[in-house]
């Protein structure tokens, strides 16, 4: 089966070079981090080499792009070689095919991800790398069929696919917990007094491969009054996974007969929640207003005991994009998520707001840009922070400093990887 | 002898010359295409200190013209060069009657079609010498015009008209327009701003017909005093190729 699919592509891309043009572009980019706290030690140095091949004609196309990337460190180096995306295209008057590993947005947000749930993302780097750079491919077929103002997105997903983390001991590794202060053993009492509390994470558990375990999806978006409006639904897996339990060790010192350490085996696994949502965007005067509105059923929720509960999902995004002289712009975002069905124990906040910010300007014919961008956590006082300031020495080569800066308590979000302060300079080759 | 005198007096005091409203109506009448596609290389060169930088933008765009109804024309213009930009297109849907244009911009690297507003008219278009107001043109009823005098330009015999916008929204105060005698196309442009000082000088030093319609194959747009120049570049024009519709909606934003 394999074989014949593989020289059916090969004819179709055979096909393509035929009658299509062929292309190559991408691009070097060197990353230098340097931490902007105490050890100020070298927290990246990454060269990432790029290159995109497009074959493009009337009726069939086809597009692959190539990452090698090789980060470095003061102790050690990660080198990988990935297919960012592989797809084949099909062109017909109304309807259009694309099949092969490939990136879906569906958002209008920016920097936040709550309708843009298609492609899994690459934290690895948390909120750091590139936005363009933030997603990744996956194999799907997806088919577009254009009426008029109207376009309805058909997308089937054979194999779920996992957000990427960081591994273990990363500085970028997810490290929140339960709080540390308020442990409740699995065993239903209060413990007095905190004792070391240590998670051993297992392999996560991904759903097995079958018919019945893919995913789809439909997107129908249209041209209203001036609005740009999508209606979205996702028959898919949570984009990210839950933990439960699996058994919990207790160590009680033999002499005084008191628990002196808890072990506690957790594995993550993942879980079907539908998704149904809502984006729209429409200029007002020299203002657009854009917004998500994402309802995602049968979310779980961890307990501080480790158990699962269920409950309705709702996030909603609400922007204002100003366009000013010179130039610049301002971008301001509200975030709301709200579990619906609350019950007490859930370690997750029944709601929460997020907000984020992006000042930018350009300067000197365009070839200065400023960019200031802020996303931070209403209810947790915590958030990220970047300046970046970009010179295009030339057409081809673009400079930028900057620095990320992260703030808020250890068991934030944010505040988990605010040792990660730093200042960064980027130097990018494009041909 | 009696005649003779009258005609000359007559000729001093303008009588048989064209007006500057009518000679811009005369531009203003030139046949337009139904659609239209080339591809248009931009190159921005800054000297200074006798050194000269240059930056290169290459751009194909289609656009479709609509006779009657809400819509003026839509279009679609997408980076060829530099390689950063390769792929980012802008659609622009142009209506009649003062209403804003609908405008969208696709980001190939993010994959993303974002909804966007028109910058301001006095903005500068890619970095260029030009702004928006420039590229967009300026209807025929939004100025007054005088006939200043006529003068050779390019070889051809041309008349230079004064427009003053009638309005304010424009960023400049006055512009004078040399427009050929032969062809009715616009050869040079003086804008001046609100202060009633130079500030930029536009020539089409190169144009040619191609059927019913003149092509600029060339224009240079120079900033008096900023030492900078944009030469815009014409090629591979096509008119009336029949462009689908689709070209001009979120699809045509995303096909390669």
């Amino acid at each position: 089966m394999k074989i014949k699919i593989g020289i059916w592509l090969l004819f179709l891309m055979l096909g393509v070079s035929l009658q299509a043009q062929l292309e190559f572009t991408g691009f070097y980019q060197n990353w230098l981090a340097i931490r902007a706290v105490e050890e100020y030690d070298i927290m990246l140095i990454r060269n990432r080499v790029r290159l995109d091949g497009n074959l493009y004609g009337e009726t069939l196309g086809a597009y692959f792009s190539l990452d090698v990337r090789n980060d470095g460190t003061n102790d050690e180096s990660d080198f990988e070689i990935s297919l960012r995306e592989a797809y084949v295209d099909l062109y017909f008057s109304n309807v259009e095919f694309r099949l092969g590993k490939q990136q879906v947005v569906w958002g209008k947000a920016d920097g936040v991800f709550i309708n843009d749930i298609v492609s899994p993302l690459d934290m690895r780097m948390f909120l750091l790398q590139d936005f363009d750079n933030i997603r990744m491919g996956i194999s799907m077929a997806k088919a577009n069929l254009y009426l008029g103002n109207w376009t309805l997105e058909g997308l089937w997903i054979p194999k779920f696919e996992p957000w990427h983390f960081a591994k273990a001991g990363s500085d970028w590794e997810f490290t929140l917990g339960l709080p540390a202060d308020t442990v409740w053993g699995p065993w239903g009492w209060e413990m007095v007094e905190e004792l070391p509390y240590i998670f051993h994470v297992n392999d996560e558990k991904l759903p097995e491969n079958s018919l019945e375990n893919s995913e789809f999806g439909f997107k129908l978006a249209t041209f209203l009054l001036g609005a740009d409006i999508s209606l979205l639904y996702l028959d898919g897996y949570a984009d990210h996974p839950v933990v439960e339990d699996d058994s919990v060790t207790m160590i009680i010192d033999p002499e005084l007969g008191v628990p002196t350490q808890i072990d506690t085996y957790i594995t993550p696994f993942y879980y079907r929640s539908p998704m149904y949502g809502l984006n729209f965007s429409r200029p007002v005067f020299s203002t657009v207003i854009r917004g998500e509105l994402g309802y995602f059923a049968a979310r779980r929720f961890s307990d501080l005991n480790m158990q699962i509960l269920i409950s309705d999902y709702f996030q909603s995004m609400l922007g204002l994009d100003f366009t000013g002289p010179w130039g610049s712009s301002v971008s301001l975002q509200a975030i709301h998520s709200q579990i619906m069905d609350y019950q007490s124990g859930m370690v997750d906040d029944e709601t929460e707001q997020m907000a984020t910010v992006m000042l930018s300007g350009s300067f000197l014919r365009e070839t200065v840009i400023a960019s200031l961008l802020g996303l931070a956590d209403v209810n947790e006082d915590a958030g990220l922070g970047r300046l970046d300031v970009s010179y295009a020495w030339s057409d081809a080569l673009k400079i930028s400093l900057g620095g990320f800066f992260l703030w808020g308590n250890e068991d934030t979000l944010f505040g988990q990887f605010s040792e990660n302060d730093n200042i960064y300079l980027k130097i990018k080759y494009s041909f | 002898m009696k005649h003779i005198l009258i005609f000359l007096i007559m000729c001093s005091l303008g009588w048989g010359q064209m007006t500057g409203r009518e000679i811009m109506e005369k531009t203003d009448a030139l046949p337009e295409p139904n659609d239209a596609v080339s591809t248009v290389k931009m190159s921005l060169i800054k000297s200074k200190k006798g050194k000269t930088r240059k930056r290169m933008r290459e751009i194909r765009r289609f656009q479709v013209y609509y006779k009657e109804g809400e819509l003026k024309s839509k279009s679609l213009i997408r980076f060829l060069k530099p390689a950063e930009v390769k792929g980012t297109s802008l659609l622009m849907w142009e209506y009649r009657g003062g209403k804003d244009d609908d405008q969208w911009l696709y980001l190939p690297a993010m994959q993303k079609v974002k909804r966007i507003v028109a910058r301001e008219k006095s903005s500068e278009f890619m970095g260029s010498d030009f702004t928006y107001e420039d590229m967009g043109g300026r209807n025929i009823d939004e100025d007054s015009y005088k006939l200043l005098e006529e003068e050779e330009l390019f070889g051809e015999n041309c008349y230079r008209v004064e427009a003053i916008p009638i309005k304010n929204g424009s960023s400049y105060s006055r512009r004078e327009v040399w427009v050929s005698k032969d062809s009715w196309m616009v050869r040079k442009v003086h804008y001046f701003n609100k202060k009633g000082k130079l500030v930029k000088i536009l020539s089409i030093p190169e144009l040619h017909k191609d059927g019913d319609y003149w092509t600029v194959d060339k224009m240079v747009m120079e900033s008096v005093k900023k030492s900078h120049k944009t030469i815009l570049e014409m090629k591979d024009v096509q008119y009336n190729s029949g462009i689908d519709e689709w070209r001009f909606t979120e699809r045509g934003l995303r096909r390669k």
